[in-house]
C-alpha cells in the first residue's frame, strides 16, 4: 500500500463514495424508468470502476516519479501501487454492494439487480470486478508507456483496448459474460488471473526499466 | 559512504550520451559537476538518483548498487527545479511533511528553519510561489533531507542574488556535512567556485577531469599589466584568453610558473593571480581549442 497522508486518504475515500453514490442515482433512475433492467447495476458500476482504475494506471507514472525521488525502488512502487489499487477496488466494491442492498429495498428489484441473489453470486461478482479493476490499472500503465515510447504505439494500444472494451460492453456479450460468470466461474476467474499475472509482469518490467525524464 | 561510478555508459535513442564514466565521491566533500549544455551532467545525475538505468558499468554506494535498492536509494536525494509546476498545488508545508514521511533522515525542524531564512510562507501553494521561491523550497528540501548523497541540479536558477548567497552559506554549514556527499551541478561557476572541494568536468559525455579545486586552479594563472609587457611575458605561453581594460592587458594562461619567472614578473610590475575556474572551464571545454 502506498504511503498516503491521512488527510489525502480520507479525501480519496470520500470522493470514491460520492462517485459511487452519483453513479447509483443515475443507474437507479434508469432502472426505475426502464422496468426490467436491474441487471445493468453491477455492469455499469464495475465498468465505471474499471475506467477509474484505467485513469489511475495512466497517472501512476507521475506518482512513480515522486516515489523514486523520495528514495523508493520501482519494485516497491509496483507492489505498493497494486496494493493501493486492490484496497480502493475492495472499498469501491463494498460501497457498490451497500448501495445495491439499499436499492433492492427501495426499488424492489432484488431479482434483477443480482441474478440469483445468492451469497456465492455476490462473491463471484466481487472477485471478477476486483480482478477487472487490477487488469485495467495495468492496462492504464501500458497505455502510458506506449504513448511514452511512440504516439503511434499509444494510439494502437488504445484502439486495441477500446476494441476489447466495446466487445465486452456490447450488451449481448456482456450478458453472455454474466452468464459465464455464473455457469463457469472457475474458467472465468482462471482467465482473469492469468491475464492479471501476464499484464502484471509486463507492467513490472516496464516500470523497472522505464527511464524517468526530468 | 563512498559513491563510485565505474565505467558507466548510456545510450539514448542510438546516441551515446555518456561513455566510460569513472568518478569517485567521498563524504564530507562538496563536488562541482561542470559541463556545457548537453554534456551529459543531468543524465549522469539521473543515473545516480536511479531515475534511469545504466547500460554498462555500475554505480555503487558503499559497495552496493543503488538502482532498485530501497536501502541505498534512501541515501540519495536529487533536487532539481521542475520545468512545469502548475500541477504542484500542495502547500509548501505539505511538501515538508511528505519528505518527512518518506525520508528517514529528513530533519523537519531544520526545513522550517530554512524556509524562514528564505522567507517562504509555508502555507502557500507551491505553484503560487515565484520561480525563485520554488527553487528555494527545493533547496530547503535537499538541505534538510540530510541524505548521504545530495545532488542539486542547477537549483539556484531563478533565485535572486541574496537568496543564492544564503543557499551557498547553508550548503557550507549544512547539518551533518562531514558525512554527506554534496554534488552541485551548475552553470554559475564564478559564484560557486569557492564552495567546491573537488571538480568533475564532463565534456561530450566523457569525464574530462576530476581534481581538487586547488590542484585544478594551480594549472594556470592570469597576468595583468601594461599591454606591451604582458604580451612579451606570455609570448611563448599557452594563452587562452586576452582581455583589455584601458591601457591594461589581462592574459589568462595555462601552465606553471617557475620562481625565476615569478621574480621577473614582479620586476616588470606584472600582477600574477590565480586562475578563475570559469576561465579554465571555458578553455578546457572549448572545442576550437581542442582538449587533452
Amino acid at each position: 500500500m502506498l504511503n498516503l497522508k491521512k488527510k489525502r486518504m480520507v479525501s480519496y475515500l470520500l470522493w470514491i463514495f460520492l462517485y459511487v453514490l452519483l453513479m447509483t442515482i443515475v443507474i437507479s433512475s434508469i432502472i426505475y424508468l426502464l422496468d426490467g433492467m436491474g441487471e445493468i447495476y453491477y455492469q455499469a458500476q464495475f465498468s465505471s470502476l474499471c475506467i477509474g482504475m484505467l485513469v489511475f494506471g495512466i497517472m501512476a507514472f507521475m506518482v512513480l516519479k515522486r516515489h523514486v525521488s523520495y528514495g523508493k525502488s520501482r519494485r516497491t512502487f509496483f507492489k505498493e501501487s497494486t496494493g493501493t489499487t486492490l484496497f480502493f477496488s475492495i472499498y469501491s466494491i463494498i460501497i457498490i454492494h451497500l448501495f445495491a442492498w439499499i436499492l433492492n429495498m427501495v426499488l424492489d428489484k432484488q431479482t434483477q439487480i443480482i441474478l440469483e441473489g445468492a451469497l456465492f453470486d455476490y462473491i463471484l461478482y466481487s472477485l471478477t470486478g476486483l480482478l477487472a479493476a487490477i487488469l485495467f490499472y495495468y492496462i492504464g500503465q501500458i497505455i502510458y508507456f506506449a504513448f511514452n515510447r511512440h504516439p503511434l504505439l499509444g494510439i494502437f494500444v488504445c484502439l486495441l483496448v477500446s476494441g476489447l472494451g466495446i466487445y465486452f460492453i456490447n450488451l449481448e456479450y456482456f450478458i453472455a459474460l454474466t452468464h459465464m460468470e455464473l455457469s463457469q466461474p472457475i474458467l472465468l476467474l482462471t482467465f482473469q488471473l492469468i491475464a492479471v499475472f501476464l499484464l502484471g509482469m509486463l507492467v513490472r518490467n516496464l516500470l523497472i526499466n522505464g527511464a524517468i525524464r526530468i | 559512504m563512498n559513491l563510485n561510478i565505474d565505467k558507466v555508459s548510456v545510450t539514448i535513442k542510438n546516441e551515446e550520451i555518456l561513455s566510460d564514466i569513472n568518478a569517485n565521491f567521498t563524504p564530507g566533500k562538496i563536488y562541482g559537476l561542470l559541463g556545457r549544455n548537453g554534456a551529459g551532467k543531468t543524465t549522469l545525475i539521473s543515473l545516480i538518483a536511479s531515475y534511469r538505468k545504466v547500460d554498462q558499468g555500475s554505480i555503487t554506494l558503499d559497495g552496493k548498487t543503488i538502482y532498485e535498492n530501497d536501502e541505498m536509494m534512501q541515501h540519495v536525494n536529487f533536487i532539481y527545479n521542475t520545468k512545469e509546476a502548475s500541477t504542484e498545488t500542495d502547500q509548501v508545508k505539505e511538501y515538508v511533511e511528505s519528505h518527512a514521511m518518506f525520508r528517514n533522515d529528513f530533519d523537519q525542524d531544520y526545513a522550517y528553519e530554512l524556509l524562514k531564512k528564505f522567507k517562504i510562507d509555508d502555507s502557500k501553494s507551491f505553484n503560487d510561489l515565484s520561480q525563485g521561491q520554488q527553487a528555494a523550497v527545493n533547496a530547503t528540501l535537499g538541505l534538510a533531507s540530510l541524505s548521504k548523497v545530495t545532488i542539486f541540479d542547477e537549483v539556484t536558477n531563478g533565485m535572486d542574488a541574496p537568496t543564492r548567497e544564503l543557499f551557498y552559506e547553508e550548503v557550507l554549514e549544512t547539518e551533518d556535512r562531514e558525512n554527506r556527499i554534496i554534488i552541485l551541478s551548475t552553470h554559475i561557476i564564478s559564484e560557486m567556485e569557492h564552495l567546491f572541494d573537488e571538480i568533475i568536468m564532463i565534456h561530450e559525455g566523457k569525464v574530462l577531469l576530476q581534481e581538487t579545486t586547488n590542484e585544478l586552479l594551480e594549472k594556470g594563472f592570469t597576468v595583468a599589466g601594461k599591454a606591451e609587457k604582458v604580451r612579451d611575458f606570455t609570448l611563448n605561453k599557452n594563452v587562452i584568453k586576452v582581455k583589455f581594460l584601458g591601457a591594461l592587458q589581462i592574459d589568462t594562461v595555462i601552465g606553471y610558473l617557475g620562481p625565476e619567472e615569478l621574480e621577473f614578473a614582479e620586476d616588470q610590475h606584472l600582477d600574477i593571480s590565480r586562475l578563475a575556474l570559469q576561465e579554465l572551464f571555458i578553455s578546457l571545454t572549448n572545442d576550437e581549442n581542442g582538449r587533452d
